[in-house]
């Protein structure tokens, strides 16, 4: 219900305007924290080297670039045994040697030693079903929502029963679309957000859900759609993450707090995921 | 009934006593015909007397005798009549408003002696005279702004209708409107309050000592009874405002015996909005309306009978694509009956609705809505017997039946039922009861001691059909339904009980100054969610249940109250130290909208609340008005939330200052002004910051560990009275005011963002540096209204 949110800052918006509000930047003391740790890692199933940013938290109002942490000890080992020691490769990225893949349905864990403290977070890398199509239509019209354009839509198929988690990344032409924020879904409920009505329904079969994606494209576009089916937590995370992003000083934002990652002791996350992925070119 | 009878025999046996007579009868407004609520008959002599109930009815049993009896009311002529008290009588009496305004009816001391001990420690009666003088923004008339500037009553804040009374929480007041609950009780998502002036008659605020008859929230009453209709001639108010327009018809039906009154609002902020020069703003909807109706039938000199309803409705759609509307509707049947000369009785059946419903469309066969509400059906029946001057004894009982829809979503039109099918997406309708017996007793032991006391017995119970959950935390501290209960139809599944004994104290020390006290419990059993800081319509209540304690407060008041005669003065001061328990907060996280086990997303902790009021009060001369400071601290403790300490609560105001009074310069000319200084509220700011995905996310430590500055501001209101002419029963005026006079930019909220510019392309890009913005909702604001009445 991630569109709710967006309904409610425009209601707050329109409120300003008419309420002749105003802003000002003003001068204001914060207190500050002692420093902490924060790591941010995503490993799939993809071939590609496995990496990890080690940063420092900074003072709100400092700045400066944040500080890279050049001198733990950072390991990712799997519930088979496996143990793989990674490497620091410069501004506090730790990288493994040599393309690695995580396998679906195996435990992924990963621990960090800094100056004495050990941070430790454990996921699953869970298994999704393959896409079945990724499709395009054009949307003659400005409906409000969408502006004229060629948008991409997939079906696809998921595992029974409910639990699954995904966020989707669209490219266009290289380019990661990110204009909406995190595109995410669940299969808890039925979620009309993402309905569209050019999507000829007659053609498709119930147990598909055609999911439109919130991006015009132009013919000649070449479109990658990579689906990632990550853990709840995971999908939460990047949910707590956009609301304190976008804290836009409105009545309808939720209470400041501190999104609740997997690795007690330092901000970020250690994500795993499995990656299914399609590419169209857009013709006439 | 008989049960109740032989108890009170056994209590008071001197009430049998012989050669006593009652007179009993209405006090009345002699120009429209209204019941005036709390006009004092007073005995001279013995010096003794009643106040007349919410119907204006009053009754006084006294030995055989001759007496004068002397019958005031604030603003209007005192009547003396001579009673021979010789067998039982009834005697309806008619007060005139007092000719000149100037001069207050003749101060006696009699009056005097009877007011400082007649008012309520911990309550506050506003006239509706008093209210509309006082400047509000845009002009338009707002009780619950005009209650924020009593002592320990404290606004929300701009752009909410929201109070908070004595650190409790929004949905902790008892909004009563004609003895019908109202749910949410703002218009244009909280920048007025759903309450039109010209329907009114009066109110009263009570932030402590809650009588035993009323129950179901923790911190205050606000009880506002609405006009009955002029019962003489027909006659209409009116006024033309900057934001608003409304229209008030009233007269008799059957004359003297039957009146009816009908008043209208309707907003029309939004023709406004094409001036914005925006095309998404300029096809907004935004307005409210609303309706007030009464009648009432004297079918005899002991039945009355009064049908009233409130039907308001906010309407707010941004371009053609979003639509948000919300709206309260209640109604109430009242029949008041005499038993004997003593006995008064009334039976209420009441209905209260609230719902509210977001549409929107997306192309033509894609138009969605949701609604969520919540409905009442509350039967509510009184008695109180006058045995005698001083000893009146209130009994009776409450039953509600509650609805609560928690939420559906579906399609609005047919186009998209064909598309995607009857798709409906609903959580199940929770249903409760709620019920209460009470005994109230108001006791003068002699004159200087009077006490009322009472108990208030209530019990929720929850009924099915429904489906509840257990639940335990992951490791992330997410719900996690562990087990599953279902419950067939109409079955009791949860019980809570409420013992919430009520006691307030009267000592006179002299004839002009009094010391109170009060102690109550309360307990509440419905709540509304809300993690904002301000009250939404989409703010949903919900009840207590097998994961959810009823809320419990204790309150202790003490008070010191003085008159001043000689200037028409009244001093109170008042402390209050107040506890609550099972006070709920939301996890970090927490959804809170369509969420069918919201019970998991709570957090559950105490808060208390300690302050000194002090209040002067001056109703005579051509200066009135009042100064209030308030001085307080609020405190929470949440179990998960600042490590399980004690912290700042949102509603802490440790200063407030309010100043409001009018000068009347002669019968056609008044200034008033108010002016008022809150300390800024509380919220939480980063202490540190760290980066994820690119992003800067701010860290917090702790909820509530800053504020924001000071509130401030003066308002200023001129009202010109036009000529009145001879026989010609126009009377209209003008009303300037202006609110926010020095132009304060009192900050609505204080944001952390990082600062983002324009690029090349026109896209916003972030820049990784960040800052303080603060937002200010209203700078000055004029506003002119033209009011009538025939």
């Amino acid at each position: 219900m991630q569109i709710m949110k967006l309904y409610q800052i425009l209601i707050f918006l329109a409120i300003l305007t008419v309420g002749n509000a105003c802003r000002t930047v003003v001068d204001w003391e914060l207190e500050s924290a002692p420093e902490k740790l924060t790591i941010e890692s995503y490993i799939s199933d993809r071939s590609e080297p496995w990496k990890v940013q080690l940063t420092r938290t900074r003072d709100y109002f400092d700045n400066e670039e944040a500080d890279a942490v050049a001198s733990a000890f950072v390991t990712i080992s799997d519930d088979q045994g496996n143990v793989d020691t990674l490497q620091h490769n410069g501004e506090g990225e730790y990288m493994s040697n040599g393309v690695r893949q995580c396998v679906r349905g195996r435990e992924y864990t990963l621990n960090v030693e800094f100056e004495g403290k050990s941070y430790t977070a454990t996921e699953l890398c869970r298994d999704q079903l393959p896409v079945d199509t990724l499709l395009y239509f054009y949307q003659p019209t400005r409906n409000g929502f969408i502006d004229v354009g060629y948008y991409v839509f997939e079906l696809a198929q998921e595992i029974a029963p409910p639990g699954d988690y995904y966020q989707w990344r669209i490219f266009r032409n290289d380019t990661l679309l990110d204009d909406f924020g995190y595109v995410l879904d669940t299969d808890e409920f039925a979620d009309f957000s993402f309905f569209n009505s050019n999507i000829d329904l007659e053609n498709i079969t119930l147990e598909y859900l055609p999911r439109p994606f919130p991006f015009d494209f132009q013919v000649g576009d070449e479109v990658i759609m990579e689906q990632w089916c990550i853990n709840k937590n995971f999908y939460d995370y990047l949910i707590e993450v956009t609301n304190q992003y976008n804290r836009a000083g409105s009545p309808f934002d939720s209470p400041p707090a501190n999104p609740t990652g997997n690795i007690a002791g330092a901000y970020g996350y250690f994500a795993v995921y499995s990656l299914e992925r399609k590419e169209l070119t857009i013709t006439e | 009934m008989k049960y109740w009878t032989i108890l009170f025999l056994c209590l008071f046996p001197g009430i049998l006593r012989a050669q006593q007579y009652t007179v009993n009868g209405k006090v009345t407004d002699a120009s429209s015909g209204e019941e005036l609520i709390g006009a004092t008959v007073f005995v001279s002599g013995i010096q003794t007397g009643v106040v007349t109930n919410e119907y204006g009815f009053y009754s006084l049993t006294l030995e055989k005798g001759t007496y004068k009896l002397i019958f005031q009311y604030l603003g209007f002529n005192q009547k003396n009549v001579e009673l021979v008290l010789d067998a039982d009588k009834s005697l309806n009496i008619e007060l005139g408003e007092s000719v000149d305004e100037l001069e207050e009816a003749v101060v006696s001391a009699a009056k005097q002696e009877s007011k400082v001990e007649n008012k309520e420690i911990s309550v506050v009666k506003l006239d509706i005279k008093t209210v509309k003088e006082i400047p509000v923004v845009f002009g338009e008339v707002d009780v619950l702004k005009t209650i924020s500037f009593l002592p320990g009553v404290q606004s929300l804040g701009e752009g909410s209708s929201g109070i908070s009374v004595r650190g409790g929480g929004q949905d902790q007041n008892l909004i009563l409107l004609d003895e019908a609950p109202v749910y949410n009780a703002s218009h244009l998502l909280g920048f007025f309050s759903v309450f039109n002036g010209d329907a009114i008659k009066d109110l009263e605020i009570y932030k402590g000592g809650i009588p035993a008859k009323y129950g179901g929230r923790l911190s205050s009453l606000i009880d506002i009874r609405m006009k009955d209709g002029n019962s003489k001639r027909f006659a209409a108010t009116g006024g033309i405002g900057s934001i608003s327009s409304r229209l008030t018809l009233e007269g008799p039906i059957v004359k003297d015996k039957s009146s009816f009154m009908i008043a209208g609002r309707r907003s029309y902020a939004d023709i406004f909005l094409p001036l914005a020069n925006n095309e998404d703003i300029e096809n907004s909807k935004l307005y409210f309306y609303d309706l007030n109706l009464k009648a009432n039938y004297q079918l005899s000199d002991k039945d009355r009978f009064y049908l009233s309803g409130y039907f308001g409705r906010d309407v707010f759609g941004f371009s053609s694509l979003f639509g948000l509307s919300w709206g309260n509707s209640t109604a109430t049947l009242r029949w008041n009956h005499v038993y004997g000369k003593k006995l008064f009785s009334n039976i209420s059946l009441i209905y209260s609705d609230f719902d509210y419903g977001i549409e929107f469309q997306f192309a033509d066969n894609a138009y969605f809505g949701s609604s969520q509400g919540f409905k009442d059906y509350n039967l509510k029946i009184d008695f109180a017997n006058y045995f005698k001057p001083g000893n009146k004894l209130s009994f009776g009982g409450q039953f509600i039946h509650h609805t609560f829809n928690p939420g559906e979503f579906k399609a609005l039109n047919d186009a998209t039922k064909e598309t995607i099918g009857n798709a409906e997406l609903k959580i199940p309708d929770k249903q409760a009861l709620e019920s209460a017996l009470y005994v109230d007793h108001e006791w003068k032991q002699s004159s200087r001691f009077s006490m009322r006391y009472g108990l208030r017995v209530s019990m929720f119970n929850n009924i099915g059909k429904a489906e509840e959950y257990a639940y335990t935390y992951d490791e992330f501290n997410k719900p996690v339904p562990v087990d599953t209960f279902n419950y067939g139809n109409n079955e009791i599944y949860n019980t809570d009980f409420g013992l919430e004994p009520r006691l307030s104290m009267n000592y006179n020390l002299n004839t002009s100054s009094a010391l109170k006290a009060s102690y109550n419990r309360t307990f509440q059993y419905l709540q509304q969610a809300s993690n904002s800081a301000t009250t939404l319509p989409v703010d949903q209540w919900f009840p207590s249940g097998l994961n959810v304690e009823p809320q419990r407060a204790d309150q202790v008041a003490l008070g010191y109250f003085k008159n001043i005669d000689k200037f028409g003065i009244e001093f109170s001061a008042e402390v209050y130290h107040k506890v609550m328990v099972n006070q709920i907060d939301y996890r970090d996280g927490a959804s809170l909208f369509f969420n069918d086990q919201l019970d998991g997303e709570l957090l559950f902790g105490k808060a208390r609340s300690t302050g000194l009021e002090l209040y002067l009060q001056k109703n005579t001369g051509k200066l009135t008005g009042f100064i209030a400071y308030t001085l307080s601290s609020t405190r929470r403790q949440i179990e998960g939330i600042n490590d399980g300490d004690w912290y700042i609560d949102n509603n802490d105001r440790p200063h407030s200052v309010s100043v409001v009074g009018t000068y009347t310069f002669n019968k056609r000319v008044s200034l008033s002004g108010t002016f008022s200084y809150i300390s800024g509220k509380p919220f939480t700011s980063p202490v540190s910051s760290f980066v994820y995905d690119g992003k800067r996310i701010a860290v917090y430590d702790g909820r509530n560990n800053d504020r924001v500055p000071a509130y401030h501001r003066a308002d200023i209101g001129l009202t010109l009275k036009n000529k009145e002419k001879k026989n010609k029963r126009l009377k209209s005026s003008w009303n300037f005011s202006v609110y926010n006079l020095y132009a304060r930019e009192n900050p609505f909220i204080v944001n952390f963002e990082e600062v983002k510019v324009q690029d090349k392309d026109g896209e916003e890009v972030a820049t990784g540096e960040n800052q303080a913005v603060q937002v200010a909702l209203f700078k000055l604001i004029p506003s002119v209204t033209w009011n009538f009445e025939f």
